[in-house]
């Protein structure tokens, strides 16, 4: 029997890991996503179950909640995309409450890290990151891609998220702006 | 331009896709003796005036709602913003 | 390199010799200057030509309003031709050259025109160049465009990159001088998010060029002071050499940051300039005013200047524009001039002050009431004419000559709305009135307010009032003290003579063109605009509209007010478009998808094709192959002959989940999917509400509550963001979801008659491909290799024996090359979109070239699949009369007979009978060589199509000068029965 590897996003075995300036950034090897949302007329299960899942419930519009392991990001209204749970995972613990996919492998995901994060970001992003905080989590535009954009710790650390057939196109937009600075 | 999303606060209007008068949320129904002049009027007779005007937007690259903006289209004036899924039907 | 006309003192760095060249002779200058400052510096009076008449021309201000003083900077693929000189930062190794002269700038041949220049006024492009006809091209076009424009442009590729960004702030601040910094002071101190952009190197505006004491120091002492606070301020950001081009709508600012213009080359990486798109809840415009000249004859030559750029020179940047200088002025600021020359060390040979009761001069001879009515000399000013108060002319020697109309508030970016300015009489001058863009306000000189200390408190107040608004409370800063002069003008405009006597100095328009405008009936503003081009310039018109206005309400008997002004728009000043493109340019213009094998095919040698964003494998081409064709007949041939392989992950994929999920489909497509069992897939045809088909595709059934729709790789987008109008706004009440799949899965469509005994060595053993097992059209979740999560589909797009295997993205390159090693016991061949465009059109399957927004269910012959039983998207429309006629197009095959070739977009004629758009019977839409009929065929629309299958017609491509005689005949080339694909 053949037996197959896997590839990151950009298409290598090992994820690309770089410092370019003040700015550290890695890819997310294996992303672990999924989708999660509410089935219609179910919110009261809904919800009991996810704040039996994620330390604070559900995140309002334009944040996130959770732990280091497990976070939900707010997508859209009754929409979250979910991180550190597949969708095996989520869809066992939600029942028929939720509607899940498997979204690890719909997105390229880098971590950026370092003191001009926020510099960088403007350059790419209508997103006000100057004013996001630990949490914060927005979809946005960057360089024509749709992406969704977390704060990890307030202006020194972020995660982006693009689509993963563009992540050639995104990695050379985010070291192309860190380069740039 | 700016929209003020209802559930997210001011966008810029690049993130969204327009698609025209509101009109198109109130489809008629296909069961109705007069449903081929109904779709007719639904699908051709949109308004497009110089003044205020609802408009359905799209936010495609953010939240994927489907937002009813209502808008002056002299002044660009945003003068109200609706989710279209949480329009009281009418 | 002595630096004859340097004087002591300024702002420049003199521990910081620079070397820069103009015309290619080398002088010398100093850190802080402009290259405008250091060709004053240099005595370098003649600087370029004009536009039309070819004059010679000096520098004429100071600052970005500069419509003479425009330059080539850098060389090679770097040159920029219309360069103002005065604001071009000096850096060590500049290069710059004058523009518009041949061969030499003191020797211009091109200065001829002006000689004739009786014939060349306003309009005489439009007169001259009218008849005949057949002269616009080829004669008229090439001598207009050999005349036309200043600098050229290298012609290479630029290679600098430049960048665009995004930045929020509560409170813009545009422009840093007296009124601009004292409101970021005020706005920073009050912990508000800040901007405060100037356009110059060094804040401070006029500060700098002033000899005007504040809070005790020199402006250029507290200027510093209060950047140095700012830049502690982590609130405050302040942007110089940062210009605010436009405002657009909603506190949109455009502003260009000239990040690396002031360096001989941008470090590796890093941009010339920078786009920002500024988000402003707040801005308060305090962008000062620019000096307007006066008309006299003669006044373009080198050496008359801005009495306010004169005196900038000589204080800021310790350049005397000559050593001796007069001056020209109907109001004060000739007299502040003249201090400032005289405290300097120069020369003041005379002031001319048009005002009968000019206030007496300690420092020069002064002519009360008097006017220049010519100048002389022939590459810069030797001396000017004056006719005085009693009638009498007296001549005055002077080499620069220092003017001052007067002051027009920089309004521009107010009128960015279509705001209109309102004269302001005791100025003499427009200030902002009705419609400032929302959430603009104006201060300082800006708005008539020109006295220091009225800017500082008009800065501070302005910006306590703005960020009230927006519920931010600002304590009042405490003013420094500084001038409060009043400001007495009595406006003249120009001085009547019989000479030319320029108004626009970059566009050649004189007082006379105005008066020709007017005789031939040009009147309103915005056509004495178009008829003389007064204000067309780069410059907008900033140092030449009012008075140009001015001149026409003199004509018309009108007053400024009545008479108006043009509207300005944005760029405020001249941008380069490379800014607006930023880092989208190339390659990287737009993003680029790449599929899950790309670089599995980029190690076979694929041929990569543009589809959408994607790059997708066109053809795979094999050692020996000389064309195209012949990789794709050997890639077809081989797939029906035993097994091909392609990558077609780029279909649009959404997962579909909810109890209403089977419902909802029956909405969107034409066809019922409600009724669909579990683990099988269905065609489905999806159309508009106006009837014509927008998409097709497979769906199938995961799950009780659980579809995956697939869509062509074209309209993904467009049918993701249809499906969630149709769940958002048409159904709300669904229990529907959506999400895209697209990009989760790595799908390889694996086809031909040995495509099960591939797939039985990947697929795991416990599930069962046998015939009946997995028949036409079923699905199901299996695993591959020993555990691996995938999606199965037997679902054929070459009609052959067909799988689309899916596994999770991160398996797709492993995947390929899997399935390549389990087939090539079968010479399993991989094929790109040419062979799977083939083999479709084989098939007759239609894609995008038929489902092109005309077509309905019933041209495709499908009309069977809208069903009238339940309501569907398009189904009432689909009904209307002509939609369901009988002579209606169908879709047919069509076979090109004789070895010649069915070209797509081709029309389509009888046999015999006229070639016209009254006989045109349908089109061609898809055409192919088929190796599997040996013949060129094709697929397209024909009139009553269906009736016609055996007859011969033509197919006429005009544009291409082609024609076919080709047979109508079933879209289904091979298997029309369907048999190959249920084995």
């Amino acid at each position: 029997m053949i037996s197959l590897e896997t590839t990151t996003a950009l298409g290598n075995k090992a994820p690309y890991d770089e410092t370019i300036g003040g700015l550290r950034i890695t890819e997310i090897a294996a992303p672990v996503l999924a989708s999660l949302a509410m089935r219609r007329g179910k919110a009261a299960g809904f919800k009991r179950a996810a704040a039996n899942i994620f330390a604070g419930g559900l995140p309002a519009p334009g944040t996130s909640s959770g732990d280091a392991d497990r976070r939900v990001i707010w997508m859209g209204p009754d929409q979250y995309l979910v991180e550190g749970m597949t969708g095996t995972e989520l869809g066992a613990a939600f029942g028929a409450h939720a509607a899940v996919t498997d979204q690890g492998d719909a997105w390229a995901g880098f971590e950026i890290s370092g003191a001009d994060c926020v510099a960088m970001l403007e350059r790419l992003s209508s997103a006000d990151s100057r004013r996001m905080t630990a949490g914060s989590a927005t979809r946005t535009p960057m360089h024509h891609m749709h992406c969704v954009l977390v704060c990890r710790k307030t202006g020194e650390a972020f995660t982006v998220y693009g689509p993963r057939s563009a992540a050639q196109s995104l990695h050379h937009a985010l070291t192309a702006a860190a380069a740039s600075l | 331009m700016i929209i003020d999303h209802p559930l997210l606060g001011p966008r810029d209007a690049q993130e969204f896709v327009i698609l025209g008068d509101a009109g198109l949320i109130d489809r008629p129904d296909w069961k109705a003796d007069d449903a081929a002049e109904a779709f007719y009027e639904y699908q051709y007779l949109r308004d497009n005036p110089a003044g205020t005007h609802r408009e359905l937007w799209y936010h495609e690259m953010g939240d994927r709602s489907w937002l009813i903006v209502t808008r002056d289209t002299v002044t660009h004036a945003v003068l109200k913003v609706e989710l279209a899924s949480q329009r009281r039907r009418t | 390199m002595t630096q004859t006309n340097r004087l002591d003192g300024g702002l420049i760095d003199r521990s910081t010799p620079l070397s820069f060249t103009f015309d290619g002779r080398t002088y010398g200058g100093f850190a802080g200057d402009t290259l405008a400052s250091a060709l004053v510096a240099n005595g370098v009076r003649l600087v370029g030509r004009s536009f039309k008449y070819h004059r010679p021309r000096g520098i004429i201000s100071a600052g970005s309003e500069e419509p003479n003083g425009l330059v080539e900077l850098r060389a090679g693929a770097r040159r920029e031709p219309n360069s103002r000189a005065t604001m071009t930062e000096l850096h060590d190794g500049l290069v710059a050259t004058s523009q518009n002269r041949f061969p030499s700038l003191r020797f211009d041949l091109m200065a001829v025109n002006d000689r004739f220049s009786a014939f060349l006024g306003a309009g005489f492009y439009y007169k001259t160049f009218m008849w005949p006809r057949a002269f616009w091209e080829r004669v008229y076009e090439p001598i207009i465009r050999r005349a036309a424009g200043l600098g050229s442009l290298s012609g290479a590729p630029d290679p600098d990159v430049y960048d665009r960004g995004f930045r929020h702030c509560d409170l813009l601040v545009i422009g840093a001088g007296p009124a601009g910094l004292m409101a970021a002071l005020t706005a920073g101190r009050a912990g508000a998010e800040v901007i405060l952009a100037d356009e110059d190197f060094r804040p401070g505006g006029r500060l700098l060029q002033e000899r005007i004491a504040v809070g005790g120091d020199s402006g250029a002492v507290w200027a510093d002071a209060v950047i140095a606070e700012l830049a502690s301020m982590p609130n405050v950001r302040v942007m110089p050499r940062s210009t605010v081009i436009g405002v657009f709508d909603h506190g949109i600012y455009g502003v260009l940051e000239r990040t690396g213009d002031h360096l001989q080359t941008p470090a590796e990486g890093k941009p010339r300039q920078v786009m920002w798109r500024v988000y402003a809840r707040r801005a308060l415009l305090c962008a000062g005013a620019t000096e307007r000249l006066i008309g006299f004859a003669d006044n373009d030559r080198p050496g008359i200047m801005q009495a306010g750029a004169v005196r900038g020179y000589v204080n800021r940047f310790a350049a005397a524009p000559a050593e001796q200088v007069a001056i020209f002025t109907n109001n004060d600021d000739g007299h502040r001039t003249a201090g400032d020359l005289a405290a300097a060390g120069v020369d003041v040979t005379a002031i001319i002050d048009s005002r009968p009761d000019a206030p007496a001069s300690d420092v020069a001879e002064l002519f009360a009431g008097a006017v220049v009515t010519g100048t002389s000399g022939r590459l810069g000013l030797g001396g000017v004419s004056l006719r005085l108060a009693d009638g009498g002319h007296k001549h005055i020697h002077c080499g620069a000559l220092a003017v001052s109309g007067g002051w027009n508030p920089n309004v521009h970016l107010t009128c960015h709305h279509r705001g209109r300015p309102v004269w302001q009489d005791d100025i003499a001058a427009f200030i902002p009135g009705e419609g400032v863009p929302p959430g603009l306000a104006v201060a300082g000189a800006a708005r008539g307010i020109f006295s220091t200390a009225g800017a500082l408190a008009d800065g501070a107040a302005q910006a306590v009032a703005q960020l009230d608004e927006i519920g931010i409370r600002a304590p009042a800063s405490k003013l420094p003290d500084s001038e409060d002069a009043g400001f007495a003008i009595s406006p003249l405009w120009h001085v009547p003579g019989k000479k030319r006597a320029w108004l626009d100095q970059q566009n050649d328009v004189t007082v006379k063109d105005v008066k020709l405008a007017h005789q031939e009936n040009f009147r309103a503003v915005e056509h004495l605009k178009r008829y003389t081009t007064l204000g067309m310039a780069g410059d907008q018109g900033r140092t030449s509209n009012v008075l140009g206005l001015a001149v026409m309400a003199e004509l018309t008997g009108r007053s400024i007010a009545e008479t108006g002004t043009t509207i300005y728009r944005p760029p405020y000043s001249p941008t380069p478009i490379a800014a607006f493109a930023g880092r989208s340019v190339g390659r990287e213009f737009r993003p680029t998808r790449l599929t899950p094998s790309h670089h599995w095919a980029a190690e076979q040698g694929a041929v990569f094709v543009e589809a959408g964003s994607w790059l997708r494998a066109q053809w795979f081409p094999r050692e020996g192959e000389t064309t195209w064709r012949e990789s794709v007949d050997r890639e077809v041939l081989a797939t029906r002959a035993s097994v091909g392989v392609c990558d077609v992950s780029t279909l649009g994929k959404i997962d579909i989940q909810g109890g209403d999920a089977g419902a909802f489909l029956d909405l969107v497509y034409s066809n019922t999917f409600s009724t669909l069992p579990v683990g099988k897939t269905r065609y489905g045809l999806m159309l508009r509400e106006d009837g014509m088909v927008m998409d097709d595709g497979t769906t199938a059934r995961l799950g009780e509550t659980h579809y995956l729709m697939t869509t062509t790789t074209a309209n993904a987008v467009g049918v993701y963001r249809h499906l969630e109008f149709v769940r958002q706004c048409l159904r709300p009440d669904m229990d529907v979801q959506l999400i895209s799949a697209t990009d989760s899965w790595a799908q390889f469509a694996v086809a031909g008659p040995n495509a099960r005994l591939v797939l039985q060595q990947i697929v795991d053993p416990q599930h069962d491909l046998a015939n009946d097992a997995f028949p036409f059209m079923a699905c199901a979740d299996i695993s591959v290799c020993g555990g691996v999560p995938a999606r199965l589909f037997r679902i054929s797009f070459s009609g052959e024996l067909a799988y689309e295997i899916a596994v999770p993205s991160r398996y797709g390159d492993a995947m390929i090359r899997a399935l390549m090693e389990a087939g090539e016991p079968f010479d399993i061949t991989p094929y790109g979109t040419e062979a799977l465009g083939v083999m479709r059109i084989e098939k007759g399957h239609v894609t995008g070239n038929e489902l092109n927004g005309t077509i309905t269910a019933r041209n495709l012959g499908m009309a069977r699949m809208v069903s009238s039983k339940k309501d569907s998207i398009g189904a009432v429309l689909a009904g209307r009369e002509a939609l369901v006629a009988e002579d209606g197009l169908c879709l047919v095959g069509l076979r090109a007979l004789d070895g010649g070739q069915v070209m797509a977009g081709s029309h389509l004629f009888d046999a015999a009978g006229p070639v016209d758009a009254a006989h045109d019977r349908g089109y061609v839409t898809s055409a192919a060589y088929s190796p599997h009929i040996g013949a060129s065929i094709g697929l397209g629309f024909l009139v009553r199509g269906a009736e016609r299958h055996g007859e011969v017609i033509r197919a006429m491509n005009p544009l291409e000068g082609r024609s076919a005689q080709v047979e109508i005949c079933s879209p289904h080339f091979i298997d029309p029965e369907g048999e190959r694909l249920r084995d």
